[in-house]
Parts: C-alpha cells; sequence; structure tokens
C-alpha cells in the first residue's frame, strides 16, 4: 500500500470510528453491530455446543456397557432431551445465523445488516432464553419428554414438573432471536448490497442464506404455534392435544414436524453455503453451476416442507399418504445431490489446495453422503417401520447434522479464523483435531447403525448384556470420546492461536469474496468505502481492490453528518438507489429481551400479575425503542447534510423497512395458516371433536367490530394511497380519526369475549376458537398503538407529507389485520354453521 | 400477467406445487373421511387426485418454457436473464415434482 493510500485511510477510518465505534466499559453490551453481535452469537454456540457435548459423553458412558446405573433413568431422559434440545436450539441454529449475520454485510459489500437493533434483540432473546433452559439442569427440573417434545408424553399428565414448561417457554423465547435473524438476512441480501452487486453476481453464500432466512421465516412459525398451545394446556388446561376435551395428541407431531423436517435444511443449508464458498478457493478455480446451485436452494426450500409426515409413517396413515410423503422425501435428495456434483465437478476441474478447511471439507463428504443415503433408506415406508425409534435414526441423524453442519461450521471457523483474528491457527494440532473428530465421530455413529438394526431402541438408559448390543456399544462411546478428544484439541487450537499463531495477511488463502477486502484490525465498520462491483469474484478480477477501499476511493467515504449508511439498492440489479441509514448503539434491544426474560421466568413461576407486568413494560420498551427511528436524531443525525444525488432511504417510498414489515407478516401468516390447519385437522380428524350446541359468540358485536376494523384499514390504506400522491392534509388529524375508530373495533371485540359462553377448558373447539380471537385482537390492537405512534411523530414533525416512509411501512399491517378477522370469520365461524356442527 | 423476468419466478412454480400439495393432501384427506366407500382399492378417488393435478403441470411446464424463451431473448438484461434462467429450472422441476408425486396415487388404494 502507498504511503498516500494509507495515510488516506488513516485519516477515514478515525472518522468512521467515531460513527460506528462501540461505546466504551459496559457499554458494549448497546453494541447493534453486526461484527459483534455476529461473533457473539458464535461464541455463545461454541459454549453451548461443549455443555451439550458432555452431556452427551454422560450418555455415552452410561451405555458403554451393560446394566449400568451411572445415570439413573430419570437423569439420563434429561440429558437425551437436554442434548437435543442445546444442539438444535442453542447451537446449531444459532452458531449459523451468527455466521450469516457477521459474514452477510461483509460479503455484500456493507457495513451492516439493516435492521441492527433487530439483531441484537434476537442475540439477548436467545442468551436469555439458552440460559433459562440450561438453568432447569441445574435444578434437576430440565425437560426429560425427548427434544420434539411428543404429546401426551409431554403434557401435565405425564409430565407433572416444570421441565415441558421450560422447554416450551425457553425454546419460543430462543426462537424469536431465529426469527429476527432470519428476517434481518433476507431484507439485508436483498436491499443493502454493493453498487452492481446483481443477483447473479452475489456470493453463493447469499443464496444460501436468503434460502435460510425465508426458510426460518416460514418453518418456525408451526413450532411457536405449537408450544404457545401445549403451554396453555399445561398452565389452564385448554385441551388442544388431550383427545377427553377433542383435541389430537397427533396434531402435536403434525405441528412439530412442519418445522422440524424444514429446520434440518434450515442447518444443512448454510452449513453447505459454507462449502460451496470454501470449495472453490481451495480448488484455484469458480464453483461448477452456480446457477444449478441457486436452483437447487430453491427447490430444496420448498421441497423440505413437503417432508414431515416421514416422521409420523408409523402412526397410522393410509398408504398412498405415506407413499405420497414418501416419494417427496427421495425427491429432495435431488437438489442434494445437485450441489454434490456441483463440488466434485469444482474439485475435479480445480487444482486442490489441501489446507485445514479443505480437510474439514472432505470429511463432510464423506459423512453426509453417507448419512443422505440412509436418508433415502428411511424415505422408504417398509424399512422405516423397521428402524423406528432405533438407534439407526439416532446414527442417521447425527451424520446429516454433524457431517453436514458441525463438518462444515469447523471448516469455515478454520477458513475465517484469520479474518477474525488476524492469525493464522496451527497445523499440526488442527490435523490432530481434524482427525480425531473424523474417526471418532465414524466409529461412534457408524456402530451405532449395527445396533439399531440389532433392534437396540433410542432412549433407553440400560440394556440387558445378552442382546448382542454391549460390544457395539462400548466401541460406540469409545469413539464418543475419541470425537470429544478432537473438539478438545481444536477448542485448544483456538485457544493458543490468539497468542501464538504466524500472523495472517489479509488474504491468505487467496479468496475471491469481499469479506476479505476488510482492513486489520477489524473494525465495526468493516469498510472505509463500498465499491462497484461487476463479477461474482471481485478480489480475484482485481487484487488491489481492498487497498482502494480502505483508502476512501469507492462511495460512501465519509461520515462527517454522523449517520452510519450504507447502499440501499434494487434487488435485482443491485443498482444503488438509496442510502440506507441505520441505527447506532441502543439499549433498547437489551431491555426489551430482559423484560421478556421476566415475562418467561415469570410464567414458569405461575406469577401471572408479574408476567403481566413485565409484558407490559417490553411493550413499552419496544415502542420506545420504534421511536428513535425516521428523522429522530438517534436514528439519523442530520447535521445539514444530506447525501447528493442518491436521496436517505427514510425520504423515499420503498426502504429496507417494508421488506422488513413484508418478512415479519409472512411468518405471521404462516403461524396464523398453522392454526387454521390445527383447527380443520382437530374438526375433521379428532375422535371426540365437539361443537358447543350453540354458537358462544355473540355475532352481532363480532361483525360490528369487523366492520369497525375494515373502515379503519381503508382509511389507513387512503391516506396512505394520498401520501404515495404527494398529499398529506390534516394527517395527524386523521392519524388520530384511524387510531379512534381502531380502539372502538377493541372495545367491540373485548365486549364480544367477556360475553361470550366459552368454555375453552372442555372443548378444544372453544380452545381454538379463544385462540383465534386473542390473535386477532393483538395485531388490531398493535395496528391502533403504533398509530397513535404515527400521530404524535407527525407532531413532532418526524412524519409529513415529504417523509411519508413510516406510514407506508405500517400499511401491510393495517391490511394483515383486517384480512385475518375476515377470513377467521369465514373458516372459524361461517363454515362451521354451513356444515351445521354449531 | 407476471412478466417471465419478474424475480418473483423464481418463487412462483414451487409456490404452485405447494398449492397443489395442499390441495392433495386436503382432497385426499377429506374423500376418505366422507367417503369411506371405495377407499379400500383404486377407486374414483385415485381419479380425481390425478385429475386435479393435471392442470398444476401443464401450468408449470407451460411457465417453465415462457421463462426459458424470455432468457433466450436478446433485449432481456444479464441480471434479468438470470432469474429467467432459474425461474424455468424451478418451474420445470415443480412440474416434475407433480408428475413423481401423483404416480403412487395410480397404484395404491387412497385411505387404507
Amino acid at each position: 500500500m502507498s504511503t498516500n493510500h494509507r495515510s488516506e485511510g488513516s485519516a477515514l477510518r478515525e472518522e468512521l470510528e467515531k460513527v460506528w465505534a462501540n461505546l466504551p466499559g459496559w457499554g458494549a453490551l448497546a453494541a447493534v453491530n453486526h461484527t459483534s453481535v455476529g461473533l457473539r452469537f458464535i461464541i455463545t454456540g461454541g459454549v453451548f455446543f461443549l455443555i451439550g457435548g458432555i452431556l452427551a459423553m454422560l450418555m455415552r458412558t452410561q451405555l458403554a456397557l451393560p446394566e449400568q446405573n451411572i445415570v439413573h433413568a430419570e437423569l439420563y431422559n434429561q440429558l437425551f432431551t437436554m442434548h437435543g434440545t442445546i444442539m438444535m436450539f442453542l447451537f446449531a441454529i444459532p452458531i449459523l445465523e451468527g455466521l450469516a449475520v457477521y459474514l452477510i454485510p461483509k460479503m455484500i459489500g456493507a457495513r451492516d445488516l439493516v435492521f441492527p437493533r433487530i439483531g441484537a434483540f434476537g442475540y439477548y432473546c436467545y442468551l436469555f432464553g439458552g440460559i433459562i433452559i440450561l438453568f432447569s439442569l441445574f435444578m434437576g427440573v430440565a425437560p426429560n419428554s425427548g427434544w420434539f417434545m411428543y404429546t401426551p408424553l409431554s403434557s401435565s399428565t405425564y409430565a407433572p414438573g416444570p421441565g415441558s414448561d421450560v422447554w416450551l417457554l425457553g425454546v419460543t423465547f430462543v426462537e424469536i432471536s431465529a426469527l429476527s435473524a432470519g428476517i434481518e438476512l433476507v431484507a439485508s441480501i436483498l436491499r443493502s448490497r454493493t453498487n452492481g452487486m446483481t443477483l447473479g453476481t452475489m456470493p453463493i453464500f447469499c443464496w444460501y442464506i436468503l434460502g435460510m432466512g425465508l426458510m426460518i421465516v416460514f418453518g418456525f412459525p408451526p413450532l411457536i404455534l405449537a408450544s404457545i398451545l401445549l403451554e396453555l394446556e399445561r398452565s389452564v388446561g385448554m385441551p388442544f392435544f388431550s383427545v377427553e376435551g377433542g383435541g389430537d395428541p397427533l396434531l402435536w407431531q403434525h405441528l412439530f414436524w412442519l418445522f422440524g423436517h424444514p429446520d434440518v435444511y434450515i442447518i444443512f443449508l448454510p452449513a453447505a453455503g459454507v462449502v460451496s464458498t470454501i470449495l472453490p478457493v481451495f480448488a484455484q478455480r469458480p464453483l461448477v453451476g452456480y446457477r444449478w446451485v441457486v436452483l437447487s436452494i430453491i427447490v430444496m426450500g420448498f421441497i423440505s416442507f413437503g417432508l414431515w409426515v416421514h416422521h409420523m409413517f408409523t402412526v397410522g396413515i393410509p398408504q398412498l399418504a405415506q407413499a405420497f410423503f414418501s416419494a417427496a422425501s427421495m425427491l429432495v435428495a435431488v437438489p442434494t445431490a445437485i450441489q454434490i456434483f456441483a463440488w466434485l465437478a469444482t474439485l475435479w476441474t480445480g487444482k486442490v489446495i489441501l489446507a485445514l478447511p479443505m480437510l474439514w471439507i472432505l470429511g463432510f463428504l464423506f459423512i453426509f453422503v453417507a448419512g443422505g443415503l440412509t436418508g433415502v433408506m428411511l424415505a422408504l415406508v417398509p424399512f422405516n417401520w423397521q428402524v423406528h425409534d432405533t438407534h439407526f435414526v439416532v446414527a442417521h441423524m447425527h451424520y446429516v447434522m454433524v457431517g453436514g453442519m458441525l463438518f462444515p461450521v469447523l471448516a469455515g471457523l478454520y477458513y475465517w479464523l484469520p479474518q477474525v483474528t488476524g492469525r493464522m491457527p496451527s497445523k499440526l494440532l488442527g490435523y490432530w483435531g481434524f482427525w480425531l473428530t473424523f474417526i471418532g465421530f465414524n466409529m461412534t455413529f457408524f456402530l451405532m447403525h449395527v445396533t439399531g438394526l440389532l433392534g437396540m431402541p433410542r432412549r433407553v438408559y440400560t440394556y440387558e448384556a445378552d442382546l448382542g448390543w454391549s460390544g457395539f456399544n462400548l466401541l460406540s462411546s469409545v469413539g464418543g470420546f475419541v470425537m470429544a478428544a478432537g473438539v478438545a484439541v481444536v477448542v485448544i487450537d483456538l485457544a493458543l492461536h490468539y497468542r501464538y499463531g504466524r500472523k495472517a495477511g489479509r488474504n491468505p488463502w487467496n479468496a475471491d469474496t469481499l469479506e476479505w477486502a476488510v482492513e486489520k484490525p477489524q473494525s465495526t465498520f468493516n469498510f472505509a468505502s463500498l465499491p462497484t462491483v461487476r463479477s461474482r469474484h471481485p478480489l480475484w478480477d482485481d487484487p488491489t481492490l481492498p487497498e482502494t477501499m480502505n483508502a476512501g476511493r469507492h462511495g460512501l467515504a465519509h461520515a462527517p453528518h454522523g449517520r452510519r449508511e450504507i447502499f440501499g439498492c434494487d434487488p435485482i440489479s443491485g443498482r444503488t438507489q438509496e442510502i440506507i441509514h441505520v441505527s447506532t448503539n441502543s439499549w433498547w434491544p437489551l431491555l426489551a429481551a430482559a423484560a421478556l426474560a421476566v415475562v418467561c421466568v415469570s410464567l414458569l413461576l405461575r406469577s401471572y400479575l408479574v408476567a403481566s407486568v413485565g409484558a407490559l413494560v417490553a411493550v413499552a420498551f419496544m415502542l420506545r425503542w420504534s421511536w428513535e427511528n425516521g428523522l429522530h436524531s438517534k436514528a439519523a443525525p442530520m447535521n445539514g447534510v444530506e447525501p447528493e444525488g442518491v436521496p436517505l432511504h427514510s425520504r423515499t417510498q420503498d426502504g429496507p423497512g417494508l421488506w422488513g414489515m413484508g418478512l415479519a407478516l409472512l411468518a405471521d401468516a404462516a403461524l396464523y395458516m398453522s392454526l387454521l390447519f390445527g383447527w380443520f385437522y382437530l374438526w375433521t380428524v379428532a375422535a371426540d371433536w365437539q361443537a358447543p350446541e350453540q354458537m358462544p359468540l355473540a355475532l352481532p358485536s363480532l361483525l360490528a367490530s369487523g366492520v369497525a376494523l375494515g373502515i379503519a384499514a381503508g382509511f389507513y390504506h387512503k391516506l396512505v394511497a394520498q401520501l404515495r400522491r404527494g398529499r398529506g392534509d390534516s394527517l395527524e388529524r386523521r392519524l388520530w380519526w384511524i387510531s379512534a375508530i381502531g380502539l372502538i373495533h377493541v372495545a367491540l371485540m373485548g365486549w364480544t369475549l367477556r360475553a361470550s359462553t366459552l368454555a375453552p377448558t372442555e372443548l378444544a373447539h372453544d380452545a381454538v376458537l379463544l385462540v383465534m380471537l386473542i390473535y386477532i385482537l393483538v395485531h388490531s390492537a398493535l395496528s391502533t398503538a403504533v398509530t397513535m405512534l404515527q400521530a404524535l411523530r407527525v407532531r413532532k414533525g418526524y412524519v409529513t407529507k415529504d417523509l411519508p416512509y413510516e406510514p407506508m411501512v405500517l400499511r401491510p399491517l393495517w391490511v394483515y389485520s383486517a384480512a385475518i378477522f375476515w377470513l377467521s370469520i369465514l373458516a372459524f365461524i361461517l363454515m362451521p354453521l354451513g356444515w351445521g356442527t354449531v | 400477467m407476471l412478466s417471465p423476468v419478474h424475480p418473483l419466478q423464481l418463487v412462483l412454480g414451487l409456490t404452485v406445487w405447494a398449492v397443489w400439495f395442499v390441495i392433495w393432501y386436503t382432497v385426499l384427506s377429506l374423500a376418505c373421511e366422507f367417503a369411506s366407500a371405495g377407499g379400500t382399492s383404486v377407486s374414483w378417488i385415485n381419479g380425481l387426485l390425478v385429475v386435479i393435478s393435471l392442470p398444476f403441470i401443464v401450468l408449470l411446464w407451460y411457465w417453465a418454457r415462457r421463462c426459458w424463451r424470455a432468457a433466450g431473448a436478446p433485449e432481456v438484461s444479464s441480471p434479468h436473464r438470470f432469474v429467467a434462467q432459474v425461474s424455468a429450472g424451478a418451474h420445470s422441476v415443480a412440474g416434475f415434482s407433480v408428475v413423481f408425486m401423483v404416480i403412487p396415487g395410480l397404484v395404491l388404494p387412497p385411505c387404507v
């Protein structure tokens, strides 16, 4: 780098540091930038992985020999439940989210994600939820019904302690973090790429994360709903899953696996993204079949939602339905195979460098292909019946999850380590870590296929000596400890490299993507200036790009105004169309998550008054958080400086907030559709489903409330349409009127609920109806509250006819609230009336 | 009609596949629930399941062809060409998925 470049760069760095730096000391807890949040996710996920691993070692110790009593049955139940829960919910998903949160802005040439406070909020929800779940283990009240919590085993009759509640509340809390990450990653990838980065030239990792994010948006709500319903059943006795009240335990399985199977791909996609990123770098050539890989990501994202019933082949489903889901299960192997062939072709046509990350990738290919093949075996119904609930399934799952996720994550860890710390890991320790893990893993889990075929059921805490399983189990346990030793070596390597690792150059692997253009030492703003990108391999095309970027020769090179700015782009062409100003450090995410943690713990302790107060405080914090938006001085300090040519996003009619709202409503709609599915499922399948003899709701007041809601939504829609045309007459007064009509709707709904004769603890029918009404009420009340807030913001001058962005963001919420009301009237009230069941 | 180079094409075909999936499974469930007679051997229910699938197959492959032709048009910009090419693939796969998943419906009794 020339002297001129260096001095320009350091001056610029100081200027940007002032705007982007975290607060000092404890103020770091208010950090919202993606680098800090992403690393926190990764480190926390790593800690949970080690804890989950220790639980696995305890189980393998117990199973090493027959008829042992090192761990008693109850503790063993807690161990396997917690092991699965921790690995799936507290390790696999969060660490991959963290990786994406850390890498995506760097790869797309941005300085941050578009909703930094949401990311920080998600992290704290994850941290607090994880601590709550983990704490139950130390209190001896951990969940013990297995990580998929089948009813009725997890219901209050068979699991009377707080264990199931811990799982339901804690996991739901953690899922907030997954949803928030999913939404902000999708919006960021589509709307904040650097200038010129088209959909077809963005790094392949971004496609994988786009797929993952959208799958989270649709995949997590069914489990969130199921958890809420089961918790309501356990705490207040609403019989959603109890046969006596007209519920059905199989509804839980459907809702759980509607989440659970896509979840496997939610975990696999980013891991495969790591493979598709790293493998071409070490093959020293571009990925073969970029378009085919993109196609396979999209196909996998959809088809993986159609397989959930293959987890339920033994529950009594017609043959044809089983064959249907069996076919879907086989189909999903096709896009997976496309990717594997693309990777093999890349290796075949490249000049492979067998560096440490590549070793983990090769381990992944071997293990994951084996796991995929046993997956195709399990897709076959007769075979599935034979090995259902045996160690074969446990072995398959670990081949898929460890091969498909842990190995790529460790490859990624070794690959990006120099990017994060500026130092190289030890080759010697790295090789030892890999081989111990690889050999130990295969020794442990390959043999589990055999014990499974020999009939050993999963989740038994011991077995008799004469069953022929003893030798395999002993070897399996030895393998487990070898693998643990491998992981320990990796951890030691990571710890030591900070001090003893060789210093890394800026781009030690000769990688092609922009994250390697980040200047050292690591900053919170990534790049001093944002480049125009024309190909998929910007650093291979122009190796001097990092220098010119950090010398400020490209876009957005200065920040005298004090705003945190990134490019906002056209989703397809990547052409810059606005400048997005993102949030600065904020305490609100931490405070809101802490208030929700209070709600969570209070519900566990059945302290409903405290929970209610906590919920109100959380809502208050979030509304205050939303106040610091748009023109608010904390959101966009102006200091008399407006960008020339390209507007700030808050001056446009199509900023990332609108995309965030759209994505959030898609997730919301997925939850609503799950409720609708539950309603129709119970109606048509539950053996004791019964409707009350008389309609339990006062239809006139309910319909009147719907009319009020429709009017409010209609007026809001009209107001926004006028704003779009540049007209904003009497804006504040009209917003107050809409709020007043919204309040009338809320009052009428409240009255309808109060006057109803619903018996939600006796009939599943009424319980579902009540949940539906509360769902509608929450949405319309929220729409009303945020509209009142908008009216106040008009008074403050944050919203005007020249600044119409915020009302536009809220319009979809009003439309959605009105739509679900009338859809619910149709599906929950009129259809049953028409069929003569109420 | 949605332009063949619109980015929503990337997900449209597979969304239609998902709709078909829900319809197929719902029709099967309801038919077996309310019309148990005839459900124990290949019957009119199988025929119904195939018939409701045919328009989906035709539509999806028509869209695939439309996107593929658009991708070859010289006036289409490179970013939009990428979208059209991948969309053509996604529509084709969606159509193939319907065909593949319908096959068991030709030979298996629906309600056993």
